[in-house]
């Protein structure tokens, strides 16, 4: 079991999944890149990919399709990145927020300078893929591959906030088994695909467990004497059918800037709360 | 020559969980007694014993939430839930942000409230957390509400209540000889071993434990983002009604206040890394039934 961030001994500091980034915290204005060819960009992402193991996750919000957004708060969270870096290659998981969960996630591998769309049968070139025309993941892949601010801010020719990226540095021991093909579809809880998620608490996707039916009336001990209790196994099974979804806990966080939120200019009208 | 009452002292030592103690029992047994068949047969009780320690020290994750299920069921029974959507979805978000700074892999964390006016939190084996209305009806902030939560998954995170399960199924379930194993497929021991649980629980945890949880639900609650201070605000806003707060101060199980909240005081300088959310205003619209 991994210990909790503090023991008794008092010796660590908090830390969560997350190592945050200590690059910067402000946020920078960079001009969003016109949609030039996918093949443009990856050939400059290549070249700026570090040689050292490491990762991180960043997380995406846009304004609403057809609408200008004035502020962050303006903004929808529409999909978290992972990336993997190990001498030189990459692999870069992309996964969409729909409004009631995640889509699957796309998984883009760099081997060597060249570049493909890995799926369970194959990795394809990914210049020959749909993946060429998707203007998310080429916004994706246009960021910066070294050393970003937490926090960056998009905009067009106009000054029009295009894009909030919020970028995580992961403890992530990357190694070669993260660029490995597996056999079958992932599941959600390895590998990249877990941090790409990065809400453990809330995976679903665990086996139900069977309890053994309680027994009648019960005798309970407690600290005032006996009692005698029914069960309520039906409040349980109403209990677990509250599965949260990705995207409200996101949004939930990001209302009062939690983490990893906290990294974002504070809430303008609770401003005292955010603080 | 001088006779070991091996079987006695292993079992002794067993029972007490003493797995070093163990080793050196053996040492010693084989020494004193300096006969290579009793050093085979002190070495085979102590493997024996040690098999049968294993099995108990490590109930099965699968089966720590089938017990916490059916532990559950019967708090549920108790108090009667807050059947409450809206309600009870917030106390899932407020808890699983707290979760999220809890390393430990495997669990996945279910809330609820308890239809009481009794001021009280409470935690299943795997992952089932109560906070009663009462509980709710004195908290001022989000921050209070994930301080509390955050003790809560401590005392899961650090298994209490299983290891007080392990401790005395030793001497209530299937311990007649070490070739008795506590076999958690069977129904009828699986519901034994929830019951002990379930008293424990409503009995209360010991005292180091309720520290080890405070000090812990602090450094969590700091990590998720949340003022570090909520669990302690909370322990200072209990009016000392003994109807409605007995089980949480000075009794013959709890720490005093005074003990727990210096307890958090040995961790706040170390988690303040500022003050973190509050979320009053959230917290205020969204704390009351709906119906």
């Amino acid at each position: 079991m991994r210990p909790l961030p503090l023991t008794r001994s008092g010796s660590r500091r908090p830390l969560g999944a997350l190592v945050l980034s200590v690059v910067g915290v402000a946020v920078m204005a960079v001009p969003l890149l016109a949609m030039e060819d996918l093949s443009q960009i990856l050939a400059e992402r290549v070249a700026e990919i570090p040689a050292e193991p490491r990762a991180y996750r960043e997380t995406w919000m846009l304004p609403a399709e057809g609408t200008v957004a004035a502020s962050v708060d303006d903004t929808e969270i529409v999909a978290r990145a992972a990336v993997a870096q190990l001498d030189g290659d990459e692999l870069v998981e992309i996964q969409r927020f729909r409004s009631d969960g995640l889509d699957e996630a796309a998984t883009i591998l760099c081997d060597d300078g060249r570049w493909y769309l890995r799926t369970p049968m194959a990795d394809s070139p990914i210049l020959e893929t749909a993946l060429r025309e998707d203007p998310l993941a080429r916004m994706v892949l246009a960021g910066p591959p070294g050393e970003a601010p937490r926090t960056r801010t998009l905009t067009d020719d106009q000054g029009a906030l295009r894009a909030v990226v919020l970028r995580e540095v992961l403890d992530h021991p990357v190694t070669a088994d993260d660029f490995a093909r597996r056999e079958g579809p992932m599941e959600a809880d390895e590998g990249l695909l877990a941090e790409l998620r990065g809400i453990d608490p809330l995976r679903g996707d665990r086996q139900p467990v069977a309890s053994a039916a309680p027994k009648g009336v019960e005798e309970i001990e407690t600290y005032d004497g006996k009692v005698r209790v029914v069960p309520d196994p039906q409040g349980v099974e109403w209990m677990e059918s509250f599965a949260l979804s990705v995207p409200e806990f996101e949004r939930f966080r990001r209302e009062m800037r939690l983490p990893p939120y906290d990294a974002l200019p504070p809430v303008t009208v609770t401003a005292k709360e955010g603080s | 020559m001088r006779r070991i009452p091996s079987v006695l002292v292993l079992s002794l030592l067993l029972a007490l969980g003493c797995r070093s103690a163990l080793n050196e029992a053996v040492q010693t047994a084989t020494t004193l007694t300096g006969t290579q068949d009793q050093a085979e047969q002190v070495q085979e009780k102590k493997e024996e014993a040690q098999e049968l320690a294993n099995a108990l020290l490590d109930i099965p994750v699968d089966r720590q939430i089938q017990i916490g299920r059916e532990m559950a069921a019967t708090v549920a029974g108790r108090y009667g839930l807050v059947r409450d959507e809206a309600l009870t979805r917030y106390v899932n978000l407020v808890g699983a942000t707290v979760a999220t700074a809890d390393p430990r892999p495997g669990v996945l964390y279910r809330f609820a409230v308890l239809d009481t006016d009794e001021v009280n939190a409470m935690a299943t084996p795997g992952g089932y957390v109560f906070v009663t209305r009462g509980a709710l009806e004195i908290m001022e902030d989000e921050a209070m509400l994930a301080g509390v939560l955050a003790h809560e998954i401590a005392h899961v995170h650090h298994e209490h209540i299983t290891r007080e399960i392990e401790r005395r199924s030793r001497t209530q379930v299937g311990w007649k000889t070490t070739k008795d194993k506590l076999n958690l497929e069977d129904d009828d021991v699986l519901h034994q071993v929830a019951t002990t649980g379930t008293n424990k629980l409503f009995v209360g945890l010991g005292r180091e434990d309720e520290l080890e949880a405070d000090r812990s639900g602090t450094a969590l609650v700091a990590a998720a983002g949340y003022d570090p201070t909520g669990l302690r605000r909370f322990l200072e806003a209990l009016d000392g009604d003994p109807d409605r707060v007995h089980w949480l101060l000075g009794n013959d199980v709890h720490p005093e206040r005074g003990e727990r909240l210096s307890a958090i005081d040995e961790v706040l300088p170390e988690v303040e890394a500022g003050p973190g959310v509050l979320a009053a205003e959230r917290f205020r619209g969204r704390r009351s039934p709906q119906s």
